[in-house]
């Protein structure tokens, strides 16, 4: 497969006749591959002289986040979180901030979006509780916490609290429960605060939740909860929690909440599922959930209020795994696959087909020729999962997931947690992600129309911009355009899409676009990766690179496998430099393979070349020779979501 | 307060006056909290029906129903139990240093004076005053309508440099800016934008583009400038520079920072008082250590 690579314009006319006049010039160095306005009118009738006129399509994704904590979450203001949604909106529109162990820090550039999603279970606990709350502390478990918190054990005190709350011991009689004075002070207060800090236009403020179900001693079924509303409908019920009496552990219940929600206020939201890797098999099942079956109504159901899922964060990154896909070589990424959340329960092998997204991909397309609906048809976000009241995702500016983790010369060296299972190392904790989301308009409107129709991408915490189209029309030409969301709006459907009735003869073809983040690494590569069931029922994948960096000089060898970009990082120095790579790629593709009778979807990663890794950072600022084990570098990545192919009946 | 127009208002806002008037309130509510609690001399523990009542309310609020007689009986020898042993414990000197207590003292203390120390309602002056030392903070961004033509750094042919010069010298007298659609490397960045504010411009571009480009001289082509993505000439057709915004479109904001600030300046302003009393001896300085700390 030959690159489409972008190509180049050679500018010799200028160089054999620099005296020419500008129109001659004009016309003599014109791109012969450029936009051709007589093309367009094919596409576009009669389009306006300004190229803005009548544009329905966004310049840039906007960047943000649908997942963080603050001092609200009982866990995060237990593991030492003083900092709440009013700081993390603050800190997200660019502004300094104190963290919490009292270190100044400021993001590289403000996000367009945050979505503050505390834990709905016990919300506002913990401010009780550090206030040495006589009621809450009467309890000798809570005062036991407490008393480990004011020995300055506040990370043993977490851990041992999410124990509880994880195993279902969490004392229920202190708990902040819906229908209290607590815990609707606290939903108000969230809500109040993002109202403050919603500028339509400029940054959104998403109302939002975190409903953190886990099953057995901790296996993590959560989902953040979304809303596209203001205030004034999201405070009309309190949110949906996990334990009785108000609460329920199944997602089911959470989607008939979530129906209750829309009846009751003619509101919208949307749930997204995070950390498959961590549910020890159960985050997308496909024989039995809870007890039951699954059937229609759940296939259904799920389909309905899971238009995404969270493909990485900072326990890790989801989307496939080394033993899931063992031809793809950039499978191993961040992988946390040691047991569940707590580390309770040991992973087994046969736990990981229901954890990570490719397979999970592949698996809905098998129930729904099963029971007619797509389970797992998401498009995809990343987001940090931070518990420091602001989000952290940048690798020479992390602060870690906890505040435990907040910058210190031992993190890299400490257990982040640590049970007679096993261990997972702070330093494996990733610096990671964020959500692109290809919105019309700043909006909350704008943003959660986007994200229900799956116009999203997750990266792992760069602001690599991708554009993605699906088509059956789409040629080498559309590469060399310069206005690749004209084109692919016009002739195709964007990442989220689906592609229906194959003209007879044709293969789907895609036009994908990448640019590097602007002020980071370039490109190493463009792939698109396909999965479809084959004709004897089979779950298949292949990966194929469609652009890559260095292409004048970088070629695929006889068995079609493209050399390394290599690396240029300078470990001891925790920097690197961008000569090697490009800064841009560009390239339509076309299916090679393609059987008109089989479902398929096919989603872009895009991959940057080598950069440090936040432990290179800590190492060179704090002058520590770390352990052998600790990754230095790390290839920053960006996933879109699918298109899906689905055949005619 | 502001039905108290007799205090000067100034001296309302002034956070140590809080502190001190803060102070005199622990003082007096931990006076009388002594008056109530048995005196450890007398040898006498006294438990007041109020007490009975807040223990039983206690109780009905965690288990949903009132306590039994029994169960009465057991909170108050429980409680009598605790007093005999906590006043055995003072009397010993049990509570000096030990880190548990007095890392709860010092998160109580903190609990009590933290954001208290500071007017949460300022009045109109005192926003207006900070607004004005402030006014680069409350701006209407700058917005520009530009066009631009890229170079590929790792471009065949010419350097970059050399042929965006060259492009520069052929595109002295256009009348406009339609070159950008068919000029230099073919790029999937938009190539016209419509007065779009610096902030979009940063956040596709980067801020050192940026700011050239609000340099840039309108109505020619100049350049080029660097980018994250090679070398650009840039025309720029309209621009409106920033602009600060009136004090009464921003109020809540200014509100919010000033709030912000003070809350941050009187809790640090309440411990440099209280460090002020002591004298603070420290070991002296450990020799450098060789490749640590760092910047």
């Amino acid at each position: 497969m030959k690159p489409d690579r972008l190509k180049t314009i050679v500018l010799a006319a200028i160089a054999a006749s620099p005296s020419a006049t500008p129109a001659l010039a004009q016309q003599d160095i014109a791109d012969p591959h450029g936009h051709d306005p007589a093309a367009l009118t094919t596409l576009n009738k009669a389009p306006p002289y300004s190229p803005n006129a009548g544009r329905n399509f966004p310049d840039r994704p906007l960047f943000g986040e649908t997942h963080l904590h603050t001092t609200l979450s009982f866990d995060a203001g237990t593991f030492g979180a003083r900092l709440g949604p009013r700081d993390a909106y603050r800190f997200a529109k660019g502004q300094e901030i104190v963290s919490n162990t009292g270190q100044p820090v400021r993001i590289s550039r403000p996000l367009d979006f945050t979505a503050v999603t505390d834990h709905s279970d016990n919300m506002g606990f913990f401010n009780e509780f550090a206030a040495g709350n006589p009621d809450i502390l009467a309890n000798a478990q809570a005062k036991g916490w407490y008393d480990l918190m004011q020995s300055g054990k506040g990370a043993e005190a977490a851990i041992q609290i999410i124990t509880a709350f994880s195993n279902g011991s969490f004392p229920i009689e202190i708990m902040s429960q819906p229908g209290t004075k607590l815990y609707q002070d606290t939903w108000k207060d969230i809500i109040a605060a993002a109202e403050e800090a919603n500028d339509p236009g400029k940054f959104t403020a998403l109302i939002a939740y975190e409903w953190t179900s886990q099953v057995g001693t901790g296996d993590n079924l959560h989902r953040n909860v979304i809303y596209r509303d203001g205030g004034d409908l999201a405070v009309q019920m309190d949110p949906m929690v996990t334990l009785p009496p108000h609460g329920s552990q199944d997602p089911v219940d959470l989607w008939k909440w979530m129906g209750a929600y829309e009846q009751k206020t003619g509101g919208h939201v949307l749930a997204i599922a995070h950390n498959g890797n961590l549910s020890n098999g159960l985050m997308f099942p496909t024989i039995e959930q809870f007890g039951k079956p699954v059937d229609a109504d759940y296939v259904a159901e799920r389909a309905r209020w899971e238009k995404l899922y969270e493909v990485t964060q900072t326990k890790g990154t989801g989307e496939t795994h080394p033993n899931l896909s063992p031809n793809d070589e950039f499978a191993d990424f961040e992988i946390w696959d040691k047991g569940n959340l707590t580390m309770t329960v040991a992973k087994k092998p046969e736990m990981l087909q229901h954890e990570y997204t490719r397979m999970a991909l592949l698996n809905g397309m098998k129930l729904e020729t099963q029971f007619g609906t797509n389970p797992y048809k998401f498009g995809l976000v990343g987001s940090t999962d931070s518990h420091l009241g602001f989000s952290s995702f940048e690798e020479d500016n992390f602060f870690g997931k906890t505040v435990s983790m907040e910058p210190s010369p031992e993190r890299i060296a400490k257990p982040f947690v640590k049970t007679d299972i096993g261990t997972v190392s702070e330093w494996e904790v990733g610096a990671a992600g964020l959500a692109g989301v290809w919105a019309v308009d700043n909006t909350r409107v704008s943003i959660f129309d986007a994200m229900e129709r799956k116009e999203t991408y997750a990266t792992t915490g760069t602001r690599i911009t991708v554009r993605f189209f699906g088509g059956w029309d789409f040629g080498p030409g559309d590469a060399e355009t310069r206005r690749p969301a004209q084109v692919g709006y016009s002739k195709g459907v964007p990442m989220g899409g689906d592609l229906v009735n194959a003209p007879a003869g044709k293969s789907p073809s895609f036009l994908v676009a990448a640019l590097k983040d602007p002020i980071g690494a370039n490109l190493d590569r463009v792939q698109i990766i396909k999965g479809w069931i084959d004709a004897e029922g089979n779950a298949q994948e292949s990966v194929h690179d469609v652009a890559w960096g260095d292409a004048t000089t970088r070629k695929p060898d006889a068995a079609g496998k493209l050399p390394s970009v290599g690396t240029t990082v300078d470990i001891a120095d925790a920097s690197y430099t961008n000569t090697i790579g490009d800064p841009e790629l560009i390239a339509v593709w076309t299916d090679p393979d393609f059987d008109p009778a089989l479902k398929a979807f096919y989603y872009a990663r895009v991959i940057e070349i080598p950069t440090p890794r936040w432990t290179a950072r800590d190492a060179k600022f704090y002058g520590l020779t770390p352990g052998q084990d600790v990754r230095m570098t790390i290839t920053e990545r960006a996933f879109t979501s699918p298109i899906w192919y689905i055949p005619s009946r | 307060m502001a039905k108290r127009p007799k205090l000067p208002a100034r001296l309302l806002r002034e956070p140590l006056l809080h502190f001190a008037i803060l102070g005199g309130l622990i003082f007096a509510f931990l006076s009388e909290a002594k008056t109530t609690q048995p005196a450890a001399e007398d040898h006498r523990i006294v438990i007041t029906g109020n007490e009975v009542e807040r223990m039983a309310a206690a109780w009905a609020q965690r288990w949903q129903r009132p306590p039994t007689a029994a169960e009465m009986d057991g909170l108050i020898r429980e409680a009598v139990r605790e007093q005999v042993l906590y006043q055995e414990a003072l009397a010993l000197g049990l509570d000096r240093d030990d880190v548990v207590v007095r890392r709860h003292l010092r998160q109580k203390y903190e609990f009590l004076t933290q954001d208290l120390a500071y007017d949460a309602n300022p009045d109109q002056a005192v926003l207006r005053a900070y607004y004005d030392a402030r006014t680069d903070r409350y701006t209407e961004p700058a917005r520009l309508s530009f066009s631009q033509i890229r170079f590929d750094l790792e471009r065949p042919g010419l350097p970059a440099e050399t042929a965006a010069a060259r492009a520069l010298a052929a595109l002295q007298g256009a009348t406009g800016p339609q070159a950008a659609d068919t000029l230099g490397d073919a790029t999937s960045l938009p190539t016209s934008f419509d007065m779009i504010d610096d902030a979009e411009v940063a956040a596709m571009f980067g801020p050192d583009f940026t700011a050239s480009v609000l340099q840039a001289p309108p109505g020619s082509w100049a350049g080029p400038i660097a980018s994250g993505y090679g070398l650009h000439l840039i025309w720029v057709s309209d621009r409106a520079p920033r602009a600060v915004l009136p004090f009464e479109k921003v109020r809540q904001r200014v509100e919010e920072d000033w709030r912000y600030d003070q809350r941050r300046a009187a809790n640090e302003a309440v411990y440099r008082q209280l460090l002020a009393r002591y004298e603070v001896v420290l070991p002296p300085p450990a020799p450098v250590q060789a490749g640590g700390g760092g910047s």
